[in-house]
């Protein structure tokens, strides 16, 4: 599972940090997502990115060589 | 929140933490000095050797003394004190061995518990509680606590039959061996904390589903 969260936060212009103050989760564990470092996500956090960035969570995540991996 | 001074109590501050800090090193070290210090500096001193045995003659009912009938063996004494008191004036390297063995195996199990639980606590201070160290460590305290009292059994009966041989002219005398009570205590003790572990396994694995959620 790949986590595109870097590719939505460059198409709108937003930082890390910027999201990180929006959905109020901490900015090392908003980059522990980003970097696919996690092992689940909360749904109350994958709703605020949702709204925060206006996607769906489909968007936010893609599965890559067999899914079989986080 | 503020709480009041009574709901503070029990919650490990600093203060909480240094009183079983202090309270541990004490009975280390008070247990150690109890069980080893006297005998060895008497041993080291050549000075006797004063002890309790449990001794009973068989003619004692015909007798009628506790210790009536007992021939004590050349440079040993006897008295009375609700107990056999053999006073070993010049005891043998075998007779403090066996008279320091059940000493030795409390130490080492006092100072096996102590260390673990040492190291629990700071885990917990540290806010590192729920790991597979501090699982293993609550899981060899509790062992140690449930199989000491049964290993005692071992050198405590050793030293009662060496002592008893060593004072008295053992023909037609028999020593006893009572295990006190609190053996069971500490038993139940390593059960409980055998318990705690199980809960802590449970902790570890809560730990480990948190780790990486976001």
């Amino acid at each position: 599972m790949v986590c595109t969260l870097d590719d939505l936060l460059e198409e709108r212009g937003m930082t890390l940090t910027a999201l990180a103050d929006q959905i109020g989760v901490t900015n090392v564990n908003l980059s522990v997502l980003k970097n696919n470092r996690a092992k689940a996500i909360r749904f109350s956090t994958l709703t605020a990115l949702c709204d925060a960035l206006g996607c769906q969570p489909g968007d936010l995540f893609r599965v890559e060589g067999g899914g079989s991996s986080t | 929140m503020k709480r009041n001074w009574w709901e503070r109590l029990l919650t490990f501050d600093r203060l909480d933490y240094a009183g079983v800090y202090l309270a541990l090193a004490g009975v280390g070290g008070g247990v150690t000095f109890a069980q080893l210090g006297d005998p060895l500096l008497a041993w080291a001193d050549g000075d006797p050797l004063r002890t309790s045995l449990t001794i009973e003659a068989l003619s004692d009912e015909s007798t009628g003394g506790p210790w009536e009938g007992l021939r004590p063996k050349p440079g040993v004494d006897l008295g009375w004190d609700g107990m056999t008191q053999a006073t070993f004036a010049d005891p043998t390297t075998q007779v403090w061995l066996a008279h320091l063995a059940p000493r030795v195996l409390v130490v080492a199990a006092t100072l096996i518990v102590i260390l673990g639980l040492w190291r629990v606590l700071k885990s917990i201070r540290d806010g590192r509680a729920f790991t597979n160290a501090n699982l293993r460590r609550i899981r060899g305290v509790a062992a140690t606590l449930v199989v000491a009292p049964l290993l005692l059994v071992v050198p405590i009966v050793v030293r009662a039959a060496v002592l008893t041989d060593a004072a008295v002219e053992t023909r037609g005398t028999i020593f006893t061996v009572t295990l006190p009570w609190q053996y069971l205590a500490v038993t139940l003790v390593g059960l409980l904390l055998a318990a705690l572990a199980q809960a802590f396994e449970h902790g570890v694995e809560l730990e480990d589903d948190v780790e990486g959620l976001v």
